[in-house]
């Protein structure tokens, strides 16, 4: 027997020690380990995927001769079939959307139509939008060597908050590819569109990068921004093209529609060869059956990325929070950064780095100078850190288009890769790694967005009108928003004068909103320790429950005892502590309804109001999390509206299930709790963007035992309806949650724990689903 | 079609709590507590104070043009007008283009009747598409008299007809004078005719930004540079004027609620920016011109102005300024940097011997100055061809900065420590090296 595989499938603290022997005497290949993988029974599935041949293809005639020869230089002497068909549509005037796997050379999708317009058309400009700052440094330097090559008056800059004051009007006047981000754009750019007439006077492309970024809250808010674009550009009378790539997703052309407002043709099929790929879905083992605790999947995480970089197997390892990546380094350092070792062959990457550091860190793994990096999903989007060997994702990222990504960051275009999922115990992660034929089988998620958002679309309104005076017949993505500008004209921001609208108020609104937010309200956290600073920023939805008096707030892996929050000032003041716990505030959630939009039986979605307390809070011990104290807060209640799916339990046979009413309202908790999490796995997006409540059905807001999964959004970001229906697969999966965990009563990876909740939750999801 | 009307009545349900609202636009204070530092307006102000007529407008007109119509108010100010101490008649083209000149200015100044003042009243101060020029006040001479106008817009619609006449208005003049226009009148108006698509009329135009020049100046002396802290020193008092912060405010109530007492205060506040610049204008000028120092008594004044003199190279005048200065006190650390400074103009101009008295004076003060080893070392070298003193001159030096204290010191302070012992170190290896014949450091 190998010793190396009884090692991954065993629990056994004897059984690592040997794995850490073995490395140091027989380091072994990245096949030979792979057989040991394969034999863990941790493993729930190997998944094998077969290698594939690139197709190539000539060269367009009718790419311009300059540009062939710079594409010569670089030793491109075919095309992928994706690359040639993306010049065509561009040549034909089409928007497109290229969606292809990683490393697939999809810039040059977008990279050849352009620099070939330049080439042909001096005058031509093109913006490209990249969802990071890091991003678009990436791609800067690339599209410079092609810009030089070709012709070097091309100009090619990035504009962002970064750009100097003094270099900002020569990137103005000189650039004729301006690279940025939706941010600058909605900030920098529109609201100083004079500056710009040269761009949006001859703007023929826009580059829309990770097409799948712009999805919930951040997508609407683009979505908006491109209708300001839109009315600038019209106002200039250019009329530019978009080339959106994205990352496998369900809907990229719906979205690429919804974002932009114009037809999209989908290009679909990568031409590009990849190497074989061997994925494994790992759970880890069970060490208390009743309870249903798993081993931890940090630990997991660190002894299987550890075991391919003793090996010198590179890797990377991606974690879904910036806490655990930390972690995560730490222990990996500890483990591998001994004896003859050099340091930094392991590094930590995520956002709150300095760019400068995360250059670095590329290039060492471009290298290969640094061997493992733990990284959030900074690193997930088209970054070019070279190709690595193995990538390991500590729990699951929550989308099958994340996994994807993520998996992906591992494999060459020959060669093979192997990838490794390590499930956490949450209901989300126990599904996919127990059901592994879902997350292989199914499409990946939809990148849901509504633009029309009244929140959005206010702020919006606000930005478009400061930009250019809003015409009374003008439609603002296709709807007549005379309602919404009435609003926005009793509030005092614009005044109507003749057949126009025009901005009236001495402040500039798109310093004060987001992108990124609903809300543009945030609370500051002020440093009190030494001399005031403040150091850092918390949105006003989560201000209650993070920043609460007597509340530990992280930053940076220091801890800070809140020790004042000042509401009407939005302001938190902190002072830093070196505590053992953390806390956890409890929050009260109430929901009634307003509307119901649509009905079948017991399942219903419409508009609802929700109204949060945060009433107390929990103060658990760091590493150990036992609960080691409490206490009560009496801060306001916070309200919204939304949209909601829900679903009745028939009050009757709610009552007549044969159980205790706690254990009825525990089992309640329980359904909503699973189905919450579910509901993730079916909409493309993240716990946090939903929220999930119950009503017994006995302080008479609702006659019927209801659970109600909100957009956790105020005005909602559009994702009830398709959860409304996409109910039954999503309430079938949440049976099979429940029904296949190996806990007796419920434990966190189903209905979470209290006495008789899985009974209860599985007798009430038969009553609903027979209803 | 999303039903904006349902969601709108929500938020309307939801703005009456204070808690939830994120939508306001930023009301710190109230209009009427902005506003009541207004209320006594001046009264016997004949020249400046207007008459207010209908809709709380001063005396003006309406006038149309091809695109609508606007409003526009004028007034006059005759030969004997003084604007504080300032009699604004004297202005002199001529002198202008001199001080411009001084001040590395290129445009061409011409006639004094093509020279047109200019500021504005913007609905904000941000910058952005989304800011509108409400009121534009240009002044002007006419044969021996001062006129003024200004562009009124009595709602958004008017704008693009208040530009075509400012425009044309334009037309007659060569220069433009303004007070930080060069930031902010100019582009604001530029992105107006820009998004009125009418021709810019500052492309042809001259334009001669005051601001900059009050700053060389006047800062050493006076510190603020803004337009009514210049206006003490015309000895001009406005008395009650609007704050610029609350100049939007004032314009929007009265777009709101017509009529509104404090426009006219506006209009008075405009009518002052431009007669100040104007006179502001002939002041700077009067202080650099032939006649001066006469308009200047503070040494600051004086050594700023020798600064100036100095950067063009005016020696002569430059010299005696700074010696009217140092003749009058200057506080430390610019009594040090006026001395440093003439002792190289009189290196320049081949005063050797005087150059190098200054820097001995220098090297007595307690306040160190490396241009003053320097400038010796350099003197014996190079004049006296007497390597060994000059050796000694940075000797000298160097023992005296080993005698500062290593600690305490602030970054910057530390920072040109380091940086005088190092130029000191390596002009003293330069001439160890000119006598040994090798260099310094490879005797060790």
């Amino acid at each position: 027997m190998a010793a190396t595989g009884v090692i991954l499938t065993s629990m056994r603290p004897a059984s690592q020690l040997v794995l850490k022997d073995v490395a140091l005497t027989r380091p072994s290949s990245l096949s030979e380990f792979l057989g040991e993988l394969k034999q863990s029974e941790s493993v729930s599935r190997y998944h094998y995927i077969p290698p594939r041949e690139p197709r190539l293809l000539e060269i367009p005639s009718t790419l311009d001769a300059r540009v062939r020869r710079v594409l010569e230089g670089r030793g491109i002497l075919k095309l992928y079939s994706h690359q040639l068909e993306s010049f065509e549509f561009a040549r034909a005037g089409k928007n497109m959307v290229v969606v292809t796997p990683t490393a697939s050379g999809k810039t040059l999708c977008y990279n050849l139509p352009v620099l070939q317009r330049i080439v042909e058309n001096p005058d031509a400009r093109a913006l490209f939008l990249y969802p990071t700052k890091a991003l678009t440094y990436d791609q800067l330097d690339d599209l410079m060597s092609w810009a030089n090559a070709l012709d070097r008056a091309i100009g090619v800059y990035s504009y962002d908050g970064d750009t100097p004051q003094d270099a900002r009007a020569a990137v103005r006047s000189r650039g004729h590819i301006i690279l940025s981000n939706p941010d600058m754009l909605h900030k920098g750019i529109l609201p100083h569109h004079t500056k710009w007439t040269r761009l949006f006077e001859n703007l023929q492309f826009v580059v829309l990068d990770e097409l799948h970024t712009y999805r919930g809250v951040f997508g609407s808010h683009v979505a908006n921004l491109f209708r300001r674009l839109e009315r600038i550009c019209r106002f200039y009378g250019s009329r530019p093209q978009f080339i959106c790539t994205s990352a496998t997703i369900a809907n990229p052309k719906d979205l690429a529609e919804r974002l932009t407002g114009r037809p999209f043709e989908l290009i679909g099929e990568s031409g590009a060869g990849e190497g074989e790929k061997h994925v494994f879905f790992y759970n880890p083992p069970v060490v208390n059956r009743q309870l249903g605790i798993r081993r931890s999947y940090i630990q997991e995480a660190k002894h299987i990325a550890g075991a391919f970089l003793k090996r010198k197997i590179p890797a990377i390892v991606f974690a879904n929070s910036r806490l655990i990546t930390e972690i995560l380094v730490r222990y990996l350092k500890d483990e591998l950064e001994r004896g003859p070792t050099p340091e930094d062959v392991i590094v930590g990457y995520r956002g709150g780095y300095l760019p400068n550091e995360r250059r670095q860190i590329e290039r060492g793994l471009r290298n290969g100078r640094i061997r493992g990096v733990v990284s959030t999903n900074a690193l997930e989007l088209g970054i070019d850190i070279g190709s690595l060997d193995v990538a390991v994702l500590a729990g699951y990222p929550g989308t099958i288009a994340s996994t994807w990504q993520r998996m992906g960051r591992a494999g060459r275009r020959s060669g093979m890769s192997v990838a490794v999922m390590i499930a956490s115990s949450t209901p989300l992660d126990q599904y996919i790694v127990n059901h592994p034929e879902y997350f292989l089988n199914q499409p990946p998620e939809m990148g849901l967005i509504n633009p029309e958002n009244i929140q959005v679309l206010l702020n919006h309104l606000q930005c478009a009108t400061f930009e250019l005076p809003f015409e009374e017949s003008e439609r603002f993505g296709g709807h007549d928003v005379t309602e919404v500008l009435e609003y926005l004209a009793e509030r005092g921001f614009i005044h109507r004068a003749g057949s126009k609208w025009h901005w009236t108020s001495d402040s500039y609104p798109a310093d004060s909103i987001s992108l990124r937010s609903v809300s543009s309200d945030n609370f500051v956290v002020v440093e009190t320790t030494g001399d005031a600073r403040i150091i850092g920023e918390v949105d006003f939805s989560s201000a209650y429950s993070t920043v609460h008096e007597k509340a530990i707030y992280l930053h940076q892996g220091q801890q800070y005892y809140v020790h004042q929050l000042d509401i009407p000032e939005r302001r938190a003041y902190v002072r830093q502590v070196d505590s053992d716990y953390f806390t956890d505030a409890i929050t009260h959630t109430k929901v009634k309804v307003l509307e119901t939009m649509e009905t079948t039986a017991s399942h219903n979605h419409g508009e609802v109001h929700v109204s949060h307390q945060v009433v107390g809070f929990k103060k658990i011990k760091f590493f150990t999390t036992e609960n080691v104290g409490s206490g009560d807060l009496n801060l306001p209640v916070q309200e919204m509206h939304t949209t909601s799916y829900w679903v009745t339990v028939s009050r009757d046979r709610f009552e007549s299930l044969p159980f205790s009413t706690t254990e009825r309202l525990n089992g309640l908790h329980g359904l909503a709790y699973a189905l919450a999490n579910l509901s993730c796995v079916f909409l493309m997006c993240d716990r946090r963007d939903i929220g999930s409540a119950v009503d017994a059905g006995v302080d008479g807001l609702a006659f019927q035992p209801t659970i109600f999964i909100y957009d956790n959004f105020p005005g909602g970001i559009g994702m009830s309806r398709p959860l409304y229906e996409i109910r039954q697969p999503a309430l079938a999966a949440t049976k099979q949650l429940i029904e296949s965990c190996s806990c007796d009563d419920g434990c966190p990876s189903c209905v979470g724990p209290a006495s008789r909740a899985k009974e209860v939750a599985l007798a009430i999801l038969d009553v609903v689903t027979n209803a | 079609m999303p039903d904006f009307a349902k969601a709108l009545k929500r938020l309307r349900d939801r703005d009456r709590q204070p808690y939830l609202t994120g939508l306001s636009p930023v009301a710190a204070f109230s209009l009427s507590e902005q506003l009541q530092f207004l209320k006594p307006l001046p009264s016997n102000r004949t020249t400046t104070n207007v008459p207010v007529f209908q809709e709380g407008l001063p005396a003006g007109e309406s006038e149309s043009t091809s695109f609508g119509s606007h409003y526009v108010v004028r007034k006059s100010f005759a030969d004997d007008y003084y604007h504080g101490k300032v009699r604004l008649s004297r202005f002199c083209s001529g002198e202008l283009q001199q001080l411009m000149k001084l001040m590395k200015q290129r445009a061409e100044v011409g006639e004094r009747d093509r020279i047109v003042f200019l500021d504005t009243e913007t609905t904000g101060v941000h910058g952005g598409t989304g800011i509108c020029p409400f009121l534009v006040g240009v002044g002007h001479f006419s044969g021996s008299d001062f006129k003024m106008i200004q562009y009124f817009i009595r709602d958004f619609d008017e704008e693009p007809s208040m530009l075509l006449a400012l425009g044309e208005f334009l037309t007659n003049f060569d220069l433009v004078v303004t007070y930080n226009g060069a930031t902010f009148d100019v582009p604001l108006l530029e992105t107006r005719f820009t998004l009125a698509r009418l021709d810019n009329p500052f492309e042809r135009l001259g334009h001669f930004d005051l601001l900059n020049t009050a700053r060389r100046l006047w800062r050493n002396g006076h510190g603020s540079c803004r337009l009514i802290a210049m206006e003490r020193l015309m000895s001009f008092m406005r008395g009650p004027d609007v704050p610029g912060a609350a100049i939007p405010r004032v314009y929007f109530d009265f777009l709101q609620h017509r009529p509104t007492p404090q426009l006219a205060a506006i209009f008075t506040h405009n009518t002052y920016d431009v007669v100040s610049l104007a006179a502001l204008t002939l002041h700077a000028c009067d202080c650099v011109g032939v006649a001066a120092p006469a308009a200047l008594d503070d040494p600051l004044d004086l050594y700023s102005l020798a600064r100036v003199l100095e950067n063009s190279a005016n020696w002569r005048r430059s010299i005696s300024l700074y010696e009217m200065a140092l003749g009058g006190g200057l506080p430390e650390p610019t009594r040090t940097k006026a001395l440093e400074n003439l002792s190289v103009i009189y290196r320049r101009i081949g005063d050797n011997q005087r150059s190098f008295e200054i820097c001995e004076e220098l090297m007595r003060s307690d306040v160190f100055s490396l241009l003053a080893y320097e400038g010796a070392a350099i003197h014996h070298e190079r004049i006296e061809s007497d390597v060994e003193a000059a050796l000694q001159v940075i000797e000298v030096g160097l023992k005296r900065l080993d005698g500062f204290p290593h600690v305490g010191l602030a970054d910057a302070e530390s920072g040109s420590l380091k940086r005088w012992r190092a130029l000191l170190r390596s002009r003293w290896e330069r001439l160890q090296q000119k006598v040994i014949g090798f260099p310094a450091s490879e005797i060790a």
